[in-house]
């Protein structure tokens, strides 16, 4: 039987014997070799179905590795020998070529290309450059050497120079490439070059060795940039022609400068505009040349057209032409370069321009649109849409995040009119507060909802935040932006008043940009011209209007409503609904322990307590209608998705199957079941159709438990136990002790003692530890007013055994004595390692244990649900707590881990618009935990200016001011050079006219009193001046 | 694919530069011919035509949408008489560009008539880069290639062949282009304004609104009432070899999101269509259903195609006159016309004028992957009557029904409301009720004998 040449090669490839295959094709002739020939043109997959166990002949890993890669060598080997050039160069496996792989196969490979006829080689070569591969190059430069051949053509081919790090003697390697001088030529066209930047200095060298002709590399490089290029690309070639020393004579004329200028990168058009300037010699070419500098955004170009024009390019065209050049300069919507463009035409002696003829557009009275939310446009990246996130410029620069919220704003105005106007004000005012802003990106905003029907709402924010930002004694980079897109659109706007501010920067001496376009901003509000507007504001110089008296001074408490709230009963007639709606329970708001923002989606859901609340209303129907009757209403509540932790508890003692002995199967041999472990769907819409019930009820006390996967979190699972054990006790004693009768989850003794009383029965052991968790404090000489022997757990339910109660109210008395577990929290604020200990014989802290092990988000919150007087329990296991999540309805007082985060989150670089700050703030100031020489120390200063305008617009202004000043006077003393105490300054300054108060701090008058001339100093002399005023 | 008898050559003699011009087929008002001349003569303004023509090559040779490499293709040349149209697509086929090089810059000389491409190859865009006011230019559209000569060189280039999707954008510009509105006009300094205020980052480019306002126009990333839709701003640079020249601007915006920007320049104007949307060409869409479902406009085309006569500009109402039809069956031809790849439309004059491509356009807008997706369903049974309606067997769903109005129930037509042309169930229908179910093929099509037939 004859064996086939694929049945000779399998072998060789799959032990990678890269000389027995070479071996094998060299004896190849007549029949055999046509036959392989054939064979090889069609088994374009034979070696892609190789499997890969094949290559594996060993246990040697880096055996097998090499014989892999001797594989593909013996494949190119065989494209060589069994195929055409332009084949061949196609079939050679090229990706698989490893840079840090030394085969024997690749000198084979080599010897065989080699061994052809020069044309047979020429052909494979060109054919091979065109393919791609970390290796074509170095295989090219290879066969080059040994077979004289012209330079490749493709961009497969690399020249040996081209390679990181760029050889030192960049300019000797390349005269040494064998292939120069067409190599060089070829990487410049195969658009390269910009990946080695280097290069221009290195054909510097060559010209000047004669290697590189330089009138030919001048050409080349002028036909590369009429070609599309790269910017990285652009810049090297541009580079190139400054090495060569370029001048006017070399270039093909005017119109392939300026054809070259208008298509190419900023940095092109830099080096083309004084050759173009040269070239310059009609007045028709000077028309064309302002054209395209005007065509381009670069402000240099412009700037060095315009210095040209006063010179000699003046003079070659005459005064007619660089008058008409200077009118195109002129028009330039930078108020501060139109000026300088004016200013030369005058010294001309030209005429001036006419004046741009101005539209009105009507946008006064145009309205904004609403857009429904399914047609608006959605933001696809990364990112919270917020603007404080667009507007800050320590963020990404994300310009189609813009799109999404001036529609999103749009359509608020539409809605709510100018109320709507805060979404866009308060976190710009805040940034800027910062110095934050991205004044580009504002600007262009700015343009976006004027343009589209917000001009009326938002021009007064808009001028105030400019005019905020004019008052600083250096503008942030962009300012000019936003006070041009004012001035584009002033003249839509009917009310001509310039603020203070930007009249000042107007009035003052200066031709900075920003300057420029304030002059410019106040003579389109006024309807005249920027010389005579300027003229008139220095002649009345702007004074800051006093800001009016609003007797903001109350030296009362803040509110603190908000933590002393007490928790609304649900409505009787809900009780139905809201036991049908499990979805409330799948995943609760911390509501109202956490106070979201308006329009958070976690505030719409229901509240923290709901759950209980709902176990204390069934309880009350069963002191009111008895167990029969509640239980049938229960059981007709249609359900169709699975309840959890009180609700199943509820669902199951509805049922009337709930026992103590089913109890405590459940607590001590439940085990939870995940989804994909439970039948689909599952049947939840009665508990007795649970998978689990029949088994629990039926099975040997020992077994297992399923319990579904709602049940879970050792928190949830607890709500379980204890709701059951309520219910199994409510027939007795229709009471429940632990619900919470304030938002923040904690009861009075008064209320507790006032539910024992209730108790005729035994009462639930979990109830009651509950209950005492959840026991604000009061004095230990309370515990006295505890009866002995009179509320006692119930047996059944205290120990599985049975035979132990516990007498309620000795555990009252004996935490209350104890001053309960606020005493005990140090020890329990020891990172994972919580104390289980208590005064009582059972503990829940053991769970915060449990849970702080998992620590995940949103763990402390449901800690807290269970220890509320234990706040601080909160903060560290949630590092970079999100502020929407922080309890700031949390217990008072808080712990110093408490103070500490709302301290971190205040100094936040960026407020968040849709954060309430106040709850943060007032508790701090109000129990003297605001540290004020913390604030400085921690360069925060500029950041709580914005933190204390809330505070003081909510009434805080008396309580506030001491601590306010302290801040100031802490600023002042140089913690760190990068707070910035000039905002907060500033903040005070526009409330000292409400403070009554004359005394001045000893500090400040010093600070001011001090002979230093400098901005901090003279704004501290305002502000003692204006507490000084009569 | 046209072929060449014989490759171009240029010598230099004492006299100057000598060129035998290579032939090939051609369309020609005598139908395909040999060796047609559609122009030989001195321009009055080379640096207009040079600009202008490179500006087109720039956009054939341009992909916005990503930097992988393309194809670049060459740019179609129109001889229409008094002017010579030179059009490109991007390598996207979501930017259209035409240079119209009029009566007045053609130095007194006339066009013949026919329509062939060239190729813009380095050397030549070398050298037409180079090209000034005051250096003559002789320019000849001859045969198969494009001279463009000065006294000092000559450069020589070879016609290729052109994509199917450019002839489906071919098909499609006009349509899109005639529903256009005017939205302003810029002229002077202020066209370089309204570029340099756009944002000059990577291709595609933002989407942006730009509303007309004195003294210059307002640019914003907001829909905004008034404003033209400039999707993928980056893909308008297009224009930067001739905003030096340019004299006026005129922009048109369609309601569909596209837009065209007509720059005028000396006896010239170069016309920029772009795409509603960046990463969506000219795909020839919109045109099918027109081409398919009006039988009746596809036999009145094809009359009236005997009557445009490669003319410039055609008048409708000269042609009701001169054929004794209405004005509706006139608009219903010329565009069915349009949709066959046969007419363009220019912008500026609002008149369609004709545009013969060297090849079968019918064919390649039957090549349709949405039109084959149809035809198979055709030919499997998958179309069938039921009542005034049809049923049409569906992929995620046993079947859509396809309503006398030609909507269809799939997710595909629930999405785009017949933005986007027929969906393949409504085309299926439509072979359906031509009663093509047994032929399913192009040959059901009027069609022109073309040079690769």
């Amino acid at each position: 039987m004859t064996v086939s040449f694929a049945d000779l090669l399998y072998p060789l490839v799959t032990t990678g014997d890269a000389v027995g295959a070479w071996d094998l094709l060299a004896g190849l002739e007549g029949k055999e070799l046509t036959e392989a020939r054939a064979w090889f043109a069609k088994a374009t997959r034979w070696y892609g179905m190789i499997p890969e166990g094949a290559f594996r002949q060993g246990s040697d890993s880096t055996a097998n590795h090499d014989a892999w890669s001797e594989s593909h060598r013996i494949m190119a080997l065989c494209a060589v020998e069994l195929s055409g050039p332009a084949t061949a160069a196609k079939r050679v496996p090229w990706d698989m070529y490893w840079w840090h792989q030394k085969c024997v196969g690749d000198e084979l490979f080599v010897d065989a290309v080699c061994a052809k006829d020069p044309a047979w080689v020429a052909d494979f070569v060109e054919a091979a450059s065109q393919r791609t591969g970390d290796t074509v190059g170095r295989v090219l430069r290879n066969i080059g050497e040994r077979v004289p051949l012209p330079c490749p053509a493709g961009r497969g081919y690399t020249p040996a120079w081209q390679r990181y790090p760029v050889p030192e003697d960049l300019a000797g390697e390349i005269a040494a490439d064998a292939w120069m001088p067409e190599a060089l030529y070829r990487f410049l066209d195969n658009g390269e070059c910009g990946k080695l930047p280097e290069l221009p200095e290195a054909i510097r060298v060559l010209a000047d060795r004669g290697v590189v002709e330089r009138a030919r590399m001048i050409m080349h490089i002028l036909g590369l940039l009429t070609s599309p290029q790269r910017p990285a690309s652009q810049q090297v070639l541009v580079r190139i022609l400054e090495a060569l020393d370029v001048r006017p004579e070399d270039l093909p004329g005017l119109d392939y400068v300026l054809s070259v200028m208008a298509t190419s990168v900023g940095v092109v058009g830099k080096y083309l505009l004084p050759l173009a300037m040269q070239l310059v010699t009609t007045a028709d070419d000077l028309t064309q040349l302002t054209s395209t500098v005007a065509g381009r955004q670069e402000k240099g170009l412009k700037q060095t057209l315009l210095k040209a024009l006063q010179g000699n390019l003046r003079s070659r065209v005459g005064d007619e032409a660089a008058g008409a050049a200077l009118a195109v300069l002129s028009t330039d919507e930078d108020a501060s370069f139109a000026a300088t463009v004016a200013a030369v035409i005058s010294k001309l002696g030209l005429s001036a321009p006419p004046a741009q003829e101005q539209q009105f557009l009507g946008l006064w009275a145009l309205e904004p649109t609403w857009v429904p939310e399914s047609e608006r446009p959605v933001f696809k990246r990364w990112g919270r849409v917020r603007w404080s996130a667009l507007l800050n410029k320590q963020e990404t620069d994300e310009p189609t995040m813009q799109c999404v919220l001036v529609t999103e704003l749009l359509s608020s105005l539409a809605e709510r009119g100018a109320d709507a106007v805060a979404e866009f004000r308060d976190p710009t005012l805040a940034l800027l507060s910062l110095h934050s802003v991205r004044m580009s990106r504002l600007a262009e905003a700015v343009s976006d909802l004027f343009l589209a029907g917000g001009l009326r709402y938002l021009w007064a924010t808009a001028l105030d935040i400019a005019d905020r930002e004019a008052r600083e004694a250096v503008p942030a980079a962009g300012f000019a932006d936003v006070l041009r897109t004012l001035t584009r659109f002033a003249p839509e706007v009917p009310c001509p008043e310039l603020p203070y501010g930007i009249a000042a920067l107007a009035a003052s001496k200066g031709t900075t940009t920003a300057q420029m376009q304030a002059r410019a901003l106040g003579a389109a509000l006024a309807r005249t011209d920027a010389d005579a507007f300027t003229e008139s504001v220095r002649a009345n110089p702007p004074r800051p209007q006093p800001k009016p008296y609003r007797g903001l001074w109350h030296p009362t408490e803040p509110d603190l409503a908000i933590r002393d709230a007490k928790l609304a009963p649900i409505p009787a007639d809900s009780y139905v609904e809201l036991l049908s709606l499990q979805q409330l329970f799948h995943s609760p708001s911390h509501y109202p322990l956490c106070v979201y923002p308006p329009n958070y989606p976690k505030a719409k859901e229901g509240n923290v307590w709901l759950a209980e609340q709902l176990l204390s209303e069934t309880v009350r129907m069963v002191r009111e209608d008895g167990v029969a009757k509640t239980r049938a209403k229960i059981v007709d509540i249609e359900r169709t998705l699975g309840p959890v932790g009180t609700v199943i508890a509820i669902d199951l003692w509805a049922s009337g199957q709930l026992t103590p002995e089913l109890f405590w199967r459940l607590t001590m041999n439940g085990r939870t079941y995940f989804n994909h472990h439970l039948p689909t769907p599952f049947p939840w819409g009665r508990v007795g159709d649970c998978p689990w019930f029949d088994r629990a009820v039926r099975q040997e006390p020992t077994e297992q438990v399923a319990l579904p996967p709602w049940v879970d979190e050792v928190t949830t699972r607890l709500e379980f136990f204890r709701a059951m054990e309520t219910l199994l006790v409510a027939d007795r004693s229709p009471v429940v002790l632990s619900t919470p009768v304030y938002a923040d989850g904690t009861l009075d003794f008064d209320d507790l003692l006032a539910r024992l009383e209730q108790a005729p029965g035994p009462v639930a052991l979990l109830d009651v530890i509950q209950a005492l968790y959840r026991l604000r404090r009061c004095a230990p000489s309370r515990a006295e007013e505890v009866p002995l022997d009179r509320w006692w757990t119930d047996p059944a339910l205290t120990t599985p055994e049975g035979g132990i109660a516990h007498d309620a109210g000795r555990l009252l008395r004996t935490w209350v004595s104890a001053n309960g577990m606020p005493k005990r929290l140090p020890a329990v604020l020891k990172l994972h390692n919580v104390s289980a200990s208590a005064p009582v014989p059972w503990s829940i802290s053991v769970i915060a244990k449990s849970m702080l092990a998992r620590g995940h988000e949103g763990t402390g919150l449901d800690i807290l649900k269970f220890m509320p007087l234990a706040p601080d329990l909160v903060v560290p296991i949630t590092p970079g707590l999100e502020p929407e999540r922080f309890p700031v309805g949390a217990h008072w007082p808080w712990g110093p881990r408490m103070h500490d985060a709302a301290m971190d989150l205040l100094a936040q670089p960026a407020f968040d618009e849709e954060i309430d700050w106040l709850p943060i703030m007032l508790p701090l100031i109000q129990a003297e935990r605001f540290d004020p020489s913390l604030v400085a120390r921690r360069g925060i200063t500029a950041g709580m200016a914005y933190a204390f305008e809330r505070v003081f617009e909510a009434g805080g202004l008396g309580g506030a001011w001491p601590l306010a000043m302290a801040v100031a006077l802490s600023s002042l003393k140089p913690y760190s050079t990068a707070d910035r105490p000039s905002p907060f300054i500033d903040l005070l300054l526009s409330y000292a006219h409400e403070v009554p108060d004359h005394q001045i701090p000893e500090a400040l008058q010093a600070f001011a009193d001090l002979p230093v001339d400098d901005s901090l100093h003279t704004q501290v002399r305002r502000l003692v001046a204006a507490l000084e005023r009569p | 694919m046209s072929t060449y008898v014989a490759e171009s050559q240029l010598a230099s003699s004492r006299e100057g530069w000598e060129l035998d011009l290579a032939t090939a087929w051609a369309r020609t008002p005598d139908g395909i011919v040999e060796n047609p001349e559609f122009f030989t003569g001195f321009l009055d303004r080379p640096d207009v035509f040079a600009a202008g023509l490179l500006a087109v090559a720039d956009v054939a040779s341009t992909r916005y949408v990503d930097t992988s490499p393309i194809v670049i293709r060459d740019p179609v040349v129109t001889g229409s008489g008094d002017r010579l149209r030179f059009e490109s697509f991007s390598g996207c086929n979501g930017v259209y560009a035409r240079f119209d090089l009029l009566s007045g810059g053609l130095g007194g000389n006339r066009a013949s008539f026919g329509t062939t491409n060239v190729d813009v190859s380095p050397p030549l865009r070398m050298a037409m880069a180079g090209i000034s006011r005051a250096e003559p230019l002789h320019l000849s559209v001859g045969h198969d290639e494009l001279v463009a000569s000065t006294f000092d060189e000559t450069h020589v280039e070879r016609k290729v062949a052109l994509p199917d999707r450019w002839v489906r954008g071919f098909a499609e510009v006009p349509l899109t282009t005639e529903l256009m509105r005017p939205v302003g006009t810029l002229v002077g300094p202020q066209i370089g304004q309204l570029m340099a205020s756009l944002p000059r980052v990577a291709a595609p480019g933002p989407d942006l609104y730009v509303r007309p306002y004195r003294p210059r126009w307002l640019v914003a990333r907001t829909p905004t009432p008034g404003a033209v839709h400039l999707a993928g701003a980056t893909r308008l640079r297009g224009c930067e070899r001739v905003l030096r020249l340019a004299t006026k601007l005129d922009v048109y915006g369609a309601d569909n999101g596209a837009s065209a920007w007509v720059f005028e320049l000396p006896s010239a104007r170069l016309t920029l269509v772009l795409s509603p949307e960046p990463f969506r060409g000219f795909s020839g869409e919109g045109s099918l259903l027109t081409f398919l479902a009006h039988p009746e406009a596809e036999r009145l085309g094809m009359e009236l195609l005997d009557e445009i006569g490669w003319e410039s500009t055609i008048d409708p109402g000269e042609m009701a006159v001169r054929t004794g039809r209405s004005d509706a069956e006139i608009s219903s031809g010329l565009a069915w016309l349009a949709a066959s790849g046969r007419l363009g439309y220019d912008l500026t004059d609002r008149s369609w004028f004709h545009r013969e491509l060297p090849i079968d356009p019918a064919k390649v807008l039957r090549r349709n992957p949405r039109l084959a997706d149809a035809q198979k369903l055709l030919a499997s049974g998958g179309v069938s009557p039921d009542g005034a309606s049809w049923r049409v067997r569906g992929s995620s769903e046993p079947y859509y029904t396809v309503s006398e109005d030609l909507t269809c129930t799939c997710r595909w037509e629930e999405r785009h409301h017949g933005t986007r042309g027929p969906c393949k169930h409504i085309l299926a229908v439509l072979l359906h009720r031509e009663g093509a179910a047994d032929e399913a093929s192009p040959s059901s099509l009027s069609s022109t004998p073309s040079p690769d037939q």
